[in-house]
């Protein structure tokens, strides 16, 4: 691979993280990633110091296998898994079931040091509720990305790779 | 802990509100005197697992839980006020009256809410230019004509007032008020004395948890100060007749304003005198030759400039009578064009920094070369009052402005 190509690779890749990092910065979101079998891990990620408690509904069928917060910290009650975030900014729990929960599951935050409530964003979703704003300063200056630039920055990325590989075949 | 017994506790808490209402600390479950992290994660998990909106002293009471476990470390936090006396709160407040401009000023340098306040005084929400967000806000009177009835229905999780200026009146709204309400916590805090502003700014930011913001606002009054302290030793002090808004009357050691002519680098020439605010003969300025002269305006007959920018040509004015004043042409600071007016916006509260800048760089103009109280007035605006810099115009507090 050419000098030329592996730099136009690497800014693709930048420019995505930057992307995507900004994406997640003010918002309560969701990613989740495909673990073992037919388990999942979902991460939630918080996007500053708060105390909060979050509600997620997982779809019928799926089961709640492990929770990185000490047990004090959440409850499961069939498909439903109540936490009570203080000052954690990521938490992940494992689940199982037959098909991949990505876009299944809905969850509800509140935010008890602001009052603001709001629903969880899946990660690459549409935002969805007001942003969970900072009780604890968050570190400021964090872009936030829109989903439209969300979306260009991917295609920027994917224009690049598509770019190497092209040129890769002319030689 | 017992976890079961914590979960309990919280169950117990989700539907009885009020008794816990009434425990010392919201959310301390156990009733030790600590939020323990393990009762805030009960108390918000049978809340959660509730599945129905709880009623809002429940949630009220996690949410001040909450706001206690993240910034008292889940303890009552007692602060002693100004004037000495101890309290203890066990919840945030947030209702809170305040009848002292310079209080409300700090508690939002400080990022104190609006949300917060209840009600100030008429002072106060007669000074849109300067609180704008309190124009039109509810008002209890006056420290001199305070609203009792008014008060008490604001219910009121906390009143300031101040602690050594208007003492008796003072005195007599606390005496009343805890009368009707004895739980009422009272702060007295003044927020305008130079020697205790930043004592009084941290007592206030440890009651509203804003510890990171008192150090951001210790740090600019601190750098300012030490910035004015070495102008002021640049060179001898001159000798400074300082003149209040009433004609002939000035100050002397044990008033702010002596103290501030003072940290300026000047020397006053009626410090010795025995009252603090002394009515003075007109022959005595004459006699004591002052090099320097400052002419307070904001009040009384003076009232022009600040921040409401109204009738700002009338410095000039003022400072053209006092030029003129019989026998005056004598005076070295007449002679000299040293003679100043300044308003008390940035004077008298606790834009102190601000006077006392602009006149120990007209104290001592060769060794002032690191003062440029334009640009910190309007850091003090931008970055701690959230007013728009622009307000910090010089022909608006100062005569001459350059």
């Amino acid at each position: 691979m050419k000098r030329g190509h592996l730099i136009a690779g690497f800014v693709g890749m930048v420019v995505c993280a930057i992307m995507i990092q900004g994406a997640a910065a003010g918002t309560l979101e969701r990613s989740i990633e495909p673990a073992d079998h037919s388990t999942f891990r979902v991460t939630l990620t918080i996007p500053g110091d708060t105390v909060a408690g979050i509600t997620e509904i997982l779809p019928d069928g799926m089961e709640i296998l492990q929770v990185s917060l000490p047990p004090h910290q959440y409850h499961v009650n069939g498909t439903t898994l109540s936490l009570a975030v203080i000052g954690e900014r990521e938490i992940t729990y494992l689940v199982r079931g037959s098909g991949d929960p990505t876009g299944s599951i809905r969850g509800t935050w509140t935010d008890y040091l602001s009052g603001e409530v709001g629903s969880v964003a899946e990660h690459g979703d549409e935002m969805r509720g007001p942003e969970l704003p900072p009780a604890v300063p968050l570190a400021s200056g964090t872009p936030k990305a829109s989903p439209s630039l969300l979306l260009s920055g991917t295609a920027f990325a994917i224009a690049c790779v598509v770019m190497v590989r092209a040129r890769r075949r002319d030689e | 802990m017992n976890t079961p017994l914590i979960a309990v506790l919280a169950v117990c808490m989700l539907l009885c509100p009020f008794v816990v209402a009434d425990a010392a600390l919201p959310g301390d479950l156990d009733g030790n005197g600590f939020i323990a992290k393990e009762e805030l994660a009960s108390s918000i998990l049978a809340i959660l697992s509730s599945g129905t909106t709880p009623p809002d002293a429940t949630l009220s009471d996690l949410r001040d839980a909450a706001w206690m476990y993240v910034h008292w470390n889940g303890t009552a936090r007692t602060v002693t006020d100004s004037s000495g006396k101890s309290l203890t709160l066990t919840r945030p407040l947030r209702r809170i009256i305040v009848m002292n401009s310079e209080t409300l000023e700090t508690m939002r340098s400080l990022g104190v809410k609006k949300e917060r306040i209840v009600a100030v005084d008429k002072f106060i929400a007669q000074k849109p230019e300067f609180f704008p967000e309190y124009a039109g806000y509810p008002s209890v009177g006056s420290i001199w004509a305070p609203d009792y009835e008014k008060m008490l229905s604001m219910r009121p999780d906390a009143l300031f007032l101040y602690a050594s200026v208007s003492r008796a009146e003072c005195d007599e709204i606390e005496r009343r008020v805890t009368a009707s309400r004895p739980s009422l916590p009272v702060f007295r805090i003044d927020c305008y004395r130079p020697e205790t502003y930043l004592e009084d700014a941290a007592r206030i930011a440890e009651i509203f948890g804003e510890e990171e913001k008192g150090a951001r606002l210790a740090a600019f009054y601190t750098d300012a100060l030490t910035k004015v302290a070495a102008a002021a030793s640049s060179s001898a002090p001159p000798e400074v007749y300082f003149e209040t808004w009433n004609d002939y009357k000035t100050v002397a050691r044990g008033s702010g304003y002596h103290d501030k002519v003072t940290m300026a680098g000047g020397a006053n020439i009626f410090r010795d005198n025995p009252a603090e605010y002394p009515e003075i003969d007109p022959e005595s300025v004459i006699a004591r030759k002052p090099d320097v002269v400052i002419k307070l305006a904001g009040s009384g007959k003076y009232i022009f400039g600040g921040y409401s920018g109204e009738n700002s040509s009338r410095f000039g004015e003022v400072r053209n009578t006092l030029l003129g004043r019989a026998g005056w042409s004598s005076i070295p600071a007449v002679r000299d064009g040293r003679v100043y007016v300044i308003h008390n916006a940035v004077l008298g509260g606790p834009q102190y920094l601000i006077g006392v800048t602009y006149m120990a760089r007209w104290f001592h103009p060769d060794g002032a070369g690191d003062l440029d109280p334009e640009s910190l007035h309007r850091m003090y605006l931008q970055e701690f009052q959230g007013l728009d810099p622009g307000l910090a115009h010089p022909d608006r507090f100062v005569f001459p402005a350059r």
